[in-house]
């Protein structure tokens, strides 16, 4: 139900009461404007009619004598009758006029003084009496059978002697009458003038008392006004409103500006202006959210929580600080009648805060990643670590050199950006093996800025930016792990003597174990490892270098390539686990037979055909002609991965190539050998020296 | 922590010299690809060497080195008669107070830039600071080649 609203003046009801009061004074002057001009009438009337009564008496006098001269020569009297009738008539009607007594206080005249009508009734009860005698010897002369000499001489008589008497009292019957109209006049006169003075006073009281107000009202206002641009310059926070059309109100805090890096425009759509600003999904978020709020139905508290936009960041481009610029948006519904009619934004800069979460968490991280480094390296021997961290410084080195050196020609950029991939992978493999992750991830991120790079025929000097950069991360790493692993070397040097020599190749194997687990755990499979290896007291050159580079891709790969998920594993009636393998056995001849074996899916020739044409390295008459070793050999090629995307251990095409190169290096010969849905064997054969 | 450098933080210099080259003479530079600058490391400075020094946010420097020849190119180039050492070190020293500036707007108000400064080959050393190297940044314009070297770590 709804209730119909009241009439209410509110601030302005003193005015409609003034105004009211105006209004009631000037109609009181006109109704009194009006009763005036009716007073003067009927005293103008009044006056005439004294006037008509001397008149009339005077003419009957007169036609009185005619008669009687008329009478005494005889001659016709028809013509003074009639004017003695006229006369009589005349005087009677005039008397008839001034005797008609006004009926009540208005009719009396409202004005009128009692005594003054009082003056006038007694002069014209005089005038009666000294008519009346004269009418009564007059009234028979109008009968002309009657008349004689006698009545006439008697009415004549009677008329002479009343005569000056009537004309007399008519004279003074006017005067008062005149006088009675003058005092009225005055009175009305003096009424109106104060009505007047009144209403004017009134009006001026109107003006003054509303130009008072209004000036006070100014006056609060300007100063409310001030206050308000004062709070909206000094606040930190942006603050405006946003209306239910979801445009921006006109009111705003400076600050808002300065937080957004650009002017928010007034009336424009908040959506649009908060797409420009941020992610499209958070403006999304947002769009939807202020629906929400606009329901009246729904309590803000309820809806807090739900904010999406509590942490935003910023696009860049219009940032005037380092770094990302964080805000975040509060919402209060503004209600009137029980409607949200709009909504206070505020906004805070929530930088610093972020900033120093998020420094928070790096440290949390760094340290836990240090804590993980420092217990990973402590699984191994700290020699092989300081021997790794010292390839590696010095093939970052190189790269280095090379970024230096190389000419800006022909294919070199894209050739040179080639070999730091393969110099990387092989990196990261070894690394692996050490449980050096973090310097894993740095090259995997490394090899992810490259990836855009490989395949391009077109590569220039600005391109490469940013692998300085990824390299200068990177020896920044291997120098923080050198310091640890340099005081690891330290402790465990001064304590060597306490401790038996380990077989330096079963500590390999053991640490290529760690290693497969890892990436088994991190792709989300199930391995169990397996070794088969003599006993050696040292292990030769060429297998310590195949164990450095060669293994740790083969590992990778029979992990990320070969073994299937559990699942998919036992509905093809294999073991949940997968199997690696790594045989190392000393032939007859001296040959050193190594052995890396998986029972995963084996490698497909027809699979690898059809990503050959997919990833376009070949044609589909190319890989038509192609035998089944020449598409395997295919995988030794760097670039190549059959997996749709890289992770960290796989899907760049750099392991197998790296593999390549180490066997070139240490003159070793492989054979592979496969089966679908089986096994994956690659054979390496190494002559004796 | 020490956060290093962005490829971006380095790509804003280095578009900044080469837009200088292209307004100034109509031809762009080439950049070559960057690369780390060890220490004990082949000196770097060239005749002239234009520096700005950085602290607040960051510290460290950021300087542009030229040889005279490809000085004395630009100022041909630009149409200049005068071929002194002191219009040779203005073009330095403009480059750098435009990196300066540009340095300031990507950066942000926490950065504090000295006045870029000229410095005698002969007399400079390179002072490495503790937690990163810095970036030289190799231009190739008319077969010279000037260098741009970043020095520059989060304080």
């Amino acid at each position: 139900m709804t209730s119909l609203p009241r009439l209410s003046f509110g601030k302005y009801r003193d005015l409609v009461l003034l105004i009211a009061i105006f209004i009631f004074i000037d109609a009181g002057v006109s109704v009194i404007n009006i009763y005036t001009s009716h007073q003067i009438e009927d005293d103008t009337s009044r006056i005439n009619a004294a006037g008509e009564m001397r008149a009339s008496a005077q003419q009957l006098t007169k036609a009185l004598l005619t008669l009687d001269m008329e009478m005494r020569s005889g001659a016709i009297t028809q013509t003074s009758q009639a004017e003695i009738s006229g006369a009589r008539l005349g005087f009677l009607d005039a008397q008839e006029k001034l005797q008609k007594k006004p009926e009540g206080l208005l009719k009396r005249g409202l004005l009128e003084p009692e005594a003054l009508g009082q003056k006038v009734s007694e002069q014209l009860s005089q005038i009666a009496n000294t008519w009346d005698p004269i009418d009564r010897e007059v009234s028979p002369l109008l009968n002309s059978e009657t008349l004689n000499l006698e009545m006439v001489s008697s009415a004549v008589s009677k008329a002479v002697t009343r005569n000056n008497r009537l004309t007399q009292q008519a004279d003074d019957l006017g005067l008062m009458l005149e006088a009675l109209a003058q005092y009225k006049t005055s009175t009305m006169r003096t009424i109106q003038t104060f009505a007047i003075i009144l209403a004017f006073l009134n009006f001026l009281f109107i003006v003054f008392k509303f130009i008072a107000r209004l000036t006070a009202s100014d006056q609060a206002a300007a100063v409310a006004r001030e206050e308000n641009e004062r709070i909206m310059k000094g606040v930190r926070e942006g603050l405006f409103l946003l209306t239910r059309d979801r445009t921006v109100g006109s009111q705003r805090s400076a600050s808002l500006d300065k937080l957004f890096g650009e002017q928010l425009k007034t009336g424009e759509n908040f959506h649009q202006a908060l797409s420009r600003i941020c992610s499209l999904e958070s403006a999304e978020a947002a769009e939807n959210y202020i629906d929400i709020l606009f329901n009246r139905k729904i309590k803000q508290v309820l809806l807090e929580q739900l904010n999406p936009l509590k942490e935003i960041e910023l696009l860049s481009g219009t940032k005037q600080r380092k770094g990302s610029t964080f805000v975040s948006f509060e919402f209060d519904q503004i209600r009137e009648n029980d409607e949200v009619v709009a909504l206070l934004v505020s906004v805070f800069d929530i930088s610093d805060e972020v900033r120093l979460e998020r420094e928070l968490m790096n440290a949390e991280s760094r340290a836990k990643g240090e804590i993980d480094l420092l217990l990973g390296v402590l699984d191994h021997n700290p020699d092989t670590v300081a021997e790794f961290l010292l390839t590696a410084r010095r093939n970052l080195q190189l790269i280095n050199q090379e970024l230096q050196d190389v000419q800006p020609v022909g294919q070199n950029y894209p050739q040179l950006v080639n070999r730091i991939a393969r110099t990387l992978h092989g990196l990261k493999g070894e690394a692996g093996t050490l449980s050096c992750q973090s310097i894993c991830q740095e090259i995997h991120d490394f090899e992810e800025l490259l990836t855009p790079l490989r395949g391009r025929n077109k590569i220039q000097g600005d391109d490469l930016i940013p692998a300085a950069v990824a390299l200068s991360k990177l020896l920044s790493e291997v120098a923080k792990i050198e310091v640890i692993v340099s005081r690891i070397q330290q402790h465990v040097s001064g304590r060597s003597g306490d401790q038996n020599s380990p077989d330096p190749l079963w500590e390999t194997l053991h640490s290529i174990e760690k290693y497969a687990l890892k990436v088994a755990e991190d792709l989300n499979k199930s391995v169990r490892f397996e070794a088969i290896a003599p006993r050696l007291s040292q292990i030769p050159s060429s297998i310590a270098g195949i164990l450095r580079e060669a293994v740790p891709q083969l590992i990778r790969n029979a992990i990320a390539h070969g073994i299937e998920p559990s699942d998919e594993r036992l509905t093809i009636g294999k073991s949940g686990t997968g199997l690696i393998r790594i045989e190392i056995a000393n032939e007859a001849d001296g040959t050193l037979t190594m052995t890396i074996h998986d029972d995963g899916r084996g490698i497909s020739a027809s699979h690898l055909r059809t990503v050959l044409v997919a990833r376009g390295f070949k044609t589909p008459e190319d890989v038509g002609e192609m035998s089944d070793d020449q598409v395997i050999a295919m995988l030794f090629e760097p670039g190549f991965s059959s997996l749709d995307k890289a992770n960290l251990h796989a899907g760049r095409g750099d392991g197998l190539s790296v593999v390549k190169e180490a066997l070139r290096e240490f003159d070793g010969r492989l054979r592979i050998t496969s089966r679908t849905n089986s096994h994956t064997r690659f054979i390496m054969q190494f002559k004796p020296a | 922590m020490h956060p290093q450098l962005r490829p971006q933080d380095i790509e804003v210099f280095t578009e900044t010299i080469c837009h200088y080259f292209l307004a100034s003479t109509g031809e762009a530079a080439v950049i070559r690809s960057a690369y780390l600058l060890e220490q004990g490391g082949p000196i770097l400075w060239n005749e002239f060497n234009g520096l700005i020094e950085v602290s607040g946010d960051y510290l460290g420097s950021i300087c542009f080195s030229a040889p005279r020849a490809l000085l004395s190119h630009v100022l041909l180039k630009s149409g200049e008669s005068v071929f002194t050492d002191e219009r040779h070190g203005d073009i330095v020293g403009e480059i750098a107070n435009t990196l300066a500036g540009r340095a300031r707007r990507h950066f942000g108000e926490g950065l504090g830039i000295s006045t870029p400064q000229l410095l005698d080959y002969s007399i400079t050393t390179f002072q490495p600071l503790a937690h990163s190297l810095p970036y030289a940044i190799p231009f190739l314009w008319h077969g010279y080649e000037a260098n741009l070297v970043i020095h520059l770590e989060t304080a």
